[in-house]
């Protein structure tokens, strides 16, 4: 498998194919990362084709071609910002019922928990809800975070436990053992 | 409370590993005996899993089909490869390999002294022989050219 930077200087020269496979490679979280922040689906879509067409005809500028992860997050996260404050959306995310593992119990309980999740998030402040996702699901590090988001590391720990407080509020009920 | 509130912030590192072993004992056990830093340790924990239902999501085919279309009809501007010659991709179909091969190895028999022997070998197999050369040599052919003039 080439490395992103190999995979940039293709697509510098011009080469589709390498674009298709860096595309391929990270929509899916980049794309997860931008519906987190703007909780819109066609709004999360329009920025991470922008944030594609912006690798295409800015690549060549891109100077730590090995930090080509780092810098489409920040090329997002950008451009998610913008969306927030041109309040180009704003609806709630319809959210899909996740498929959960069969045990009936079970499942009305994971669906409680996802259900309860979601509504907090839903009420977190944005940059709040960006640590979280960096955090719990994307399991960046504290300097990985910093790097993406261009806070000071304290911030950066400050933001996360007050995120974690703030859910802990609203998800004890459901997540009591 | 403004204890717990320490502690809390401490246990919200320890669960990323961001805390020493010392401070990790210290707020452990504290939580042993507090009710609601050990809620908060245990609803933390619980965060991480079921957030992997809540991001996860599938890209859409829209967004597929967008970017797609964006690249086919942006005329990609083409300039100098940065990539080391060696690291570049192979546009070079096999059959071409392999006909470019057996050219070169036709040549290569072709031109070996088996196949055309030089004018030393063919001197010393007609002395040998007794024999004029059978083919003429430069010498010979230089001779008769100047002849003709």
């Amino acid at each position: 498998m080439q490395t992103d930077a190999e995979l940039l200087y293709l697509i510098v020269a011009g080469d589709a194919e390498a674009f298709a496979d860096l595309y391929n490679r990270y929509k899916s979280e980049l794309y997860c990362y931008a519906r987190a922040l703007l909780r819109d689906n066609n709004c999360a879509e329009d920025v991470i084709q922008d944030a594609f067409l912006r690798l295409f005809n800015d690549g060549k500028n891109i100077r730590e071609p090995s930090a080509l992860r780092q810098w489409l997050y920040i090329v997002v996260r950008r451009l998610s910002y913008d969306a927030l404050n041109q309040n180009r959306l704003l609806h709630p995310l319809d959210e899909e019922k996740p498929s959960l593992d069969p045990t009936p119990l079970e499942m009305v309980e994971q669906t409680l928990k996802v259900e309860a999740l979601q509504e907090a998030l839903q009420h977190l402040a944005i940059g709040y809800r960006e640590v979280i996702y960096f955090r719990e699901y994307m399991q960046l590090s504290y300097e990985e975070i910093c790097n993406i988001t261009g806070a000071s590391l304290p911030a950066i720990k400050s933001k996360l436990f007050k995120a974690r407080k703030a859910l802990t509020a609203a998800l004890v009920p459901y997540f009591k053992e | 409370m403004d204890q717990c509130h320490n502690f809390q912030k401490l246990l919200s590192e320890f669960i990323d590993g961001e805390i020493s072993s010392d401070e990790a004992a210290r707020s452990l056990s504290h939580a042993g005996s507090c009710h609601e830093c050990r809620t908060f340790l245990s609803t933390v924990l619980n965060i991480r899993p079921v957030s992997m239902h809540v991001f996860s999501t599938r890209t859409p085919k829209t967004l597929d089909a967008k970017v797609h279309t964006l690249i086919k009809n942006k005329n990609p501007q083409i300039v100098a490869p940065l990539l080391p010659l060696w690291k570049r991709r192979c546009t070079i179909s096999y059959p071409i390999v392999v006909l470019v091969s057996a050219i070169l190895i036709s040549l290569g028999v072709l031109l070996s002294p088996e196949f055309h022997p030089s004018e030393k070998v063919i001197h010393s197999m007609a002395i040998e022989n007794d024999q004029p050369p059978i083919l003429p040599t430069i010498e010979v052919r230089a001779k008769a050219h100047m002849q003709v003039e």
